[in-house]
């Protein structure tokens, strides 16, 4: 029989105190890391741009950035908003981050709330952003009272695209690490690597799916504000 | 014994919790895989887009499970409930 003593795992962040706020320090380490990882992959790939036969490296980016920036343009259509970049930069930011996890010793900055939610409020600012440069301030506030009763089944709606939308990156990570260490505490030893072995394989692909679909419902939540609905008036 | 019921009750909690949110993510995820491969037979020319709405689909369907994992493991290991008994 397993006591409940012996599971204590460590959820905590340590945190510092500045000013009256508690900031979470191997949050804003491990988001560093991820930072200086990309930042050195993008100046190691600029010094080694070949036009004839491309390395592997330079290869993979470029698929990656075709991919997302392809997808980004059809989701966008005839709108006339760039947010190539913006994908791009979050989801090889967001991949980046996830997989960090994986590595013994690094914890994802991803497996802490106040990262996913601080970019899903990016995420959400933007949509109101693009929203209101499309229909105005008037339009902004018509379309939200469109249907005066269900204003705020709107205010709610709008609030709860952030809230899920971090919750879901937020509890894959987080969950997938706590997994992995329970599986090496509950496990014995001598047989703990295999399913370890195979709870990480599916995590490289979760942490993937994620970042991807972090990336896509940003773009999507712009193009759904920003869609045509001219027969509302 | 209030501890101990707590303690129980948590548990049973927390297997329904998983058991259910498995079972529907189960369902879920069978079905867009279904109807993939079925569209897939029929327009092979597709399969790449297809492929990208299944995964899209079903990153979807397994967050919820994967959330409801997460609170049960909060129940299980930060019990909110029993420490309101202990008094801590």
């Amino acid at each position: 029989m397993i006591s409940l003593s012996r599971l204590q795992v460590e959820v905590n962040h340590p945190t510092i105190n500045i000013a009256g706020l508690d900031f979470n320090t191997d949050t804003i380490r491990n988001t560093l890391v991820v930072c200086a990882l990309l930042l050195v992959l993008g100046a190691v790939l600029r010094s080694q741009l070949k036009v004839g036969v491309p390395s592997q490296l330079q290869n993979a980016t470029e698929a990656i950035v075709e991919y997302i920036g392809n997808l980004t343009e059809e989701t966008l259509a005839g709108r006339n908003i760039a947010l190539g970049p913006l994908a791009i930069t979050l989801f090889t930011f967001l991949l980046i981050a996830n997989w960090l996890g994986l590595v013994p010793g690094l914890k994802s900055p991803t497996n802490d709330w106040n990262t996913t939610l601080g970019l899903a409020l990016m995420s959400f600012v933007l949509v109101q952003y693009y929203s209101v440069r499309k229909r105005h301030l008037g339009g902004y506030v018509k379309h939200l009272l469109l249907v005066p009763p269900y204003f705020p089944l709107t205010v709610i709606d709008e609030l709860a695209k952030p809230i899920t939308l971090s919750f879901r990156l937020y509890f894959n990570i987080f969950v997938g690490e706590l997994l992995l260490t329970l599986i090496i505490m509950l496990i014995p030893t001598w047989i703990s690597w295999l399913p370890g072995a195979a709870w990480t394989l599916f995590s490289l692909f979760i942490g993937a799916v994620q970042a991807f679909i972090f990336t896509v419902l940003t773009v999507s939540y712009v193009a759904i504000a920003t869609g045509v609905e001219e027969e509302h008036g | 014994m209030e501890r101990a019921i707590v303690l129980g009750a948590t548990v049973i909690a927390f297997g329904l919790l998983l058991g259910l949110s498995a079972l529907g993510a189960g369902i879920g995820d069978g079905l867009v895989s279904s109807r993939t491969v079925e569209g897939t037979a029929r327009q092979p020319e597709l399969q790449g887009r297809l492929f990208t709405l299944m995964v899209i689909g079903i990153g979807f369907i397994e967050a919820l499970p994967i959330i409801g994992l997460g609170l049960g493991l909060f129940l299980i290991f930060a019990n909110p409930l029993l420490s309101q008994i202990t008094g801590k």
